[in-house]
């Protein structure tokens, strides 16, 4: 019971019915259980002295009704458990338990539990929702569920090594058209919740936090972890770097980490320390397997003591190279570490104009008169030309032409048009790589030869940095235009983001590992700005002490009541 | 409603035994005097020389003192003290509140007459037998000798229940009849619809010496002994059928109480006032060795 929907109206009301009742509740007549006795001289006497109860009898104990509308009056109230000062007088009440990693340090997520189950009877069954915020938001009780359903959802849930939902929810319920203008929120938990998200909140919306006074934790966490290319310049290598955060009293070190690629170990003397409690790797052959970095002792939180990278599966591209082909190109294909040039065969064939056009995709210098466009890029299967010609401008690195100039003194308006066709390739006009124009002296030429052959090669994507709730970043070069583009197909009209760290295994058997914590969840929030401190903090025990007192003082007094019974001092 | 003692649990060897005890705790006290002992005020042929008297006609010749006649010219005849038996009659409450409860306070007072029975018996005293709920019955004509105890024993099973408790007419009733005087001994609860100040009326016309035996339970002076008696209870009078409304608390228990003792009093008073003798026999407890002790304390004298 709870007088949160009640109006002040309302528990006054209440409380002159218990009065009305009690009142005729003295006056009933009672129904006699009949006993045969040997005489009834005695007690006709006795009871001449002090009737017994009629209805509607003359009120005379006064005194008595007193005391028991008192012991009423109080445990009315004391049971009603008032919430003095509590902003959520009226409106809808959606009560949201965090769910996410915030919620996996020490007890945090049992202490958020409790404090749901026990608050949720308060609130009237049709003004309220519980919604778990973990990986994604799910709602565990609708309104006019009974509380014992949750004790029983809540207890299938934990929280999950992922960022908190909650900013999301924020954003979305205000499009329920269900809910009306008023709807308090109150938050379960530590996760943070960003300020952008409460100014998004229309009026009639409030956010408040239910939450026990944080515990001190003790923390190390990898907040960061991603690949870059070798710096050494080679090939088949990457570097890797991450970073690692760590509470006050915790320091970290590279002695504390425990870094694998694949089932090789890699030595403390290999970690190289840089500044920010940042970490690189140089030089991992990156053969496709899993770079994993783990902290070895454990701390208040697990979720964040492993994160794992996968690592590309860099391969040389055979291209076989036509006999018409310039020279420029020859020498941006031996330049580029990926590719190896092979006399016959070959995945990708790189071909003159005077070259034979072959089965397997090529990129072709052709003629001015050949194409009515500087680039012509040629792909099979069904894609929107619209999307793809955006994509491939930029995957391929035309983007990155100055256009103008090279249309200034080319002579000719510089375009791309893309077309269908059998084979995959990409055309360019001959005079254009020729030796008259500086494109080939641009830095933008061997981009450009390196990104068409790779998507000439329908080459894997690689994720840089696959994080738990950030947006994958494809290191692939022109992969737009074919199914390369392995998370999108997650996503319906938006980059896919996964929200829950640990491994992502696609529909075509590929494995991916989603590391990676919100780096809020690794420390205890103030520390990272991402803090509740904005929100209006709500005591769990607002009115506790006086609901306990109340009752206990109900209690006394029924104690009183029984004790004059006995004596004979009331009727 | 309780049944009635059959005659084999009323006279059963264990009372039979007791009551042989009894009599024999009873005769230690009665040597100075027995309670069915009477002296007359008769003068008759007795042992015991007590006065002289002038001769009138019809005086037995065979006490005239011829010594006197010699010496003063005149006759007188020598006057005996007489002694008579003095027959006990036993007045039986029939009602229908006798017969109540657990252990019915009947028993208690067919026990307590049997008890009484044999005593008189033993030392050749009449009995005789009656009864009364709304009327006096008379069951027998008076039996002597201690043989017939076990006749009495058997009509008293044959009193069975019958409706209320109309003592001061049933007592108004055996005045009426030309019995020999003799001890009326009353067993009864006492619980006359009418009160008890038209019983003490009926009993002071009594030309008996009358022995007032009260079956009292311990639930008349304690009603909490009854566990039944909680909260809201409608007592139905079991003779009457009249039904009294009360809610049980510590003050009606008080007051119950009171007008309870107020009675007992009200009894003791008129008792003791009129040379009756009154005994309360609790018919919860053992009834000879209640009646044993009350002989032998001299609580009650008749």
């Amino acid at each position: 019971m709870s007088f949160l929907n009640l109006s002040p109206l309302a528990i006054g009301i209440g409380l002159l019915a218990i009065a009305g009742a009690l009142f005729l509740l003295q006056q009933l007549r009672i129904r006699y259980t009949e006993l045969p006795v040997a005489t009834t001289l005695f007690w006709a006497a006795a009871v001449r002295e002090a009737p017994v109860r009629v209805l509607r009898q003359r009120f005379r104990h006064l005194l008595a009704y007193l005391l028991v509308l008192l012991i009423c009056w109080l445990l009315w109230i004391g049971f009603g458990g008032p919430l003095f000062g509590d902003p959520r007088t009226a409106g809808f009440n959606i009560l949201v338990i965090d769910g996410s990693a915030h919620a996996a340090t020490a007890d945090t997520f049992e202490q958020s539990k409790r404090q749901l189950v026990n608050d949720v009877g308060k609130y009237g069954r049709d003004s309220r929702e519980v919604f778990l915020s973990g990986a994604q938001n799910v709602r565990i009780l609708a309104a006019g569920e009974e509380k014992l359903v949750l004790e029983r959802r809540l207890d299938e849930f934990a929280p999950v090594p992922g960022r908190s939902t909650i900013d999301e929810l924020l954003r979305l319920l205000p499009r329920n058209d269900n809910y009306p203008d008023q709807v308090n929120v109150v938050i379960y938990g530590r996760a943070p919740v960003s300020p952008e998200a409460l100014d998004r909140l229309p009026e009639g919306y409030s956010v408040s936090r239910r939450s026990e006074a944080d515990a001190e934790i003790a923390n190390r966490g990898i907040v960061a972890l991603g690949i870059g290319e070798a710096v050494s310049g080679d090939w088949d290598k990457v570097d890797v770097l991450f970073r690692v955060l760590a509470t006050e009293d915790l320091g970290i070190d590279v002695a504390d980490l425990q870094v694998k690629s694949g089932d090789k170990e890699i030595s403390a003397d290999e970690i190289e320390a840089l500044s920010g409690n940042e970490f690189r790797v140089r030089d991992v052959v990156a053969d496709g397997s899993t770079f994993e970095v783990r902290i070895r002792e454990p701390d208040d939180m697990e979720f964040d003591n492993v994160a794992q990278v996968s690592l590309p599966a860099k391969e040389r591209i055979e291209v076989m190279v036509g006999s018409g082909v310039a020279t420029s190109i020859t020498r941006a294909l031996e330049s580029d570490g990926g590719i190896e040039v092979v006399g016959s065969g070959g995945s990708v064939a790189i071909l003159g104009s005077s070259d034979e056009v072959t089965t397997v995709p090529y990129l072709r210098t052709v003629p001015i008169s050949a194409q009515d466009r500087a680039f012509v890029i040629g792909y099979t299967g069904d894609v929107d030309a619209n999307e793809a010609l955006h994509q491939s401008v930029a995957n391929l690195g035309l983007s990155q032409i100055d256009a103008v100039s090279l249309a200034t003194d080319f002579g000719h308006d510089i375009g791309v048009k893309l077309e269908v066709g059998d084979v995959q390739h990409v055309s360019v006009w001959e005079d254009l790589v020729g030796e008259q124009f500086n494109f080939k002296d641009s830095m933008s030429f061997p981009l450009f030869i390196s990104k068409s052959v790779r998507y000439l090669a329908n080459q894997d994507p690689w994720y840089a940095y696959l994080a738990a709730g950030r947006q994958p970043i494809e290191q692939t070069s022109g992969s737009s235009l074919a199914s390369t583009d392995l998370l999108a197909e997650y996503a319906v009209g938006a980059s896919y983001v996964r929200n829950e760290a640990g491994a992502l295994v696609l529909e075509d058997g590929n494995a991916l590992q989603v590391s990676l914590l919100d780096p809020s969840a690794a420390l205890p929030r103030g520390e990272l700005g991402l803090t509740g401190s904005s929100l209006e903090i709500t005591s769990a025990q607002s009115a506790w002490g006086l609901v306990t007192w109340l009752i206990l003082l109900a209690l006394v007094l029924l104690g009183l009541e029984w004790y004059l019974y006995q004596r004979g001092m009331m009727p | 409603m309780a049944a009635q003692l059959t005659f084999e649990e009323l006279f059963d060897p264990e009372f039979l035994n007791a009551l042989e005890a009894f009599n024999l705790r009873i005769k230690r006290f009665l040597r100075e005097g027995r309670h069915g002992e009477q002296l007359t005020h008769d003068r008759g042929i007795g042992l015991e020389f007590k006065d002289f008297k002038q001769y009138v006609p019809g005086d037995d010749l065979r006490a005239v003192d011829w010594n006197i006649y010699r010496r003063l010219g005149r006759l007188f005849v020598h006057v005996f003290e007489e002694y008579q038996d003095l027959p006990l009659y036993l007045l039986v409450d029939r009602s229908k509140s006798m017969f109540l409860e657990e252990t019915p306070r009947v028993h208690a007072a067919l026990r307590s007459a049997l008890a009484l029975s044999s005593i008189a018996l033993s030392q050749h005293d009449v009995v005789g037998l009656l009864s009364f709920s709304d009327d006096l019955e008379m069951h027998s004509r008076p039996v002597v000798g201690r043989r017939q105890l076990t006749t009495l024993a058997r009509r008293m099973v044959e009193l069975t229940e019958q409706n209320g408790t109309q003592l001061s007419s049933a007592v108004r009733q055996l005045a009426l009849r030309k019995l020999r005087p003799g001890l009326l001994v009353v067993l009864s609860d006492f619980f006359d619809p009418d009160g008890l100040d038209p019983v003490m009326e009926a009993l002071k016309s009594c030309r008996h010496k009358m022995l007032l035996v009260q079956l009292v339970k311990d639930l008349d002076s304690d009603p909490n002994t009854n566990a039944e008696l909680v909260g809201d209870i409608r007592l139905v009078d079991c003779e009457t059928s009249s039904a009294v409304d009360v809610t049980i608390d510590p003050a009606v228990l008080a007051r119950y109480r009171r007008i309870y003792e107020e009675f007992n009093l009200q009894l003791t008073e008129f008792a003791s006032g009129q040379g009756i003798g009154l005994i309360r026999v609790n018919a919860d407890n053992d009834v000879l060795d209640q009646l044993g002790t009350l002989f032998e304390t001299r609580a009650f004298v008749v």
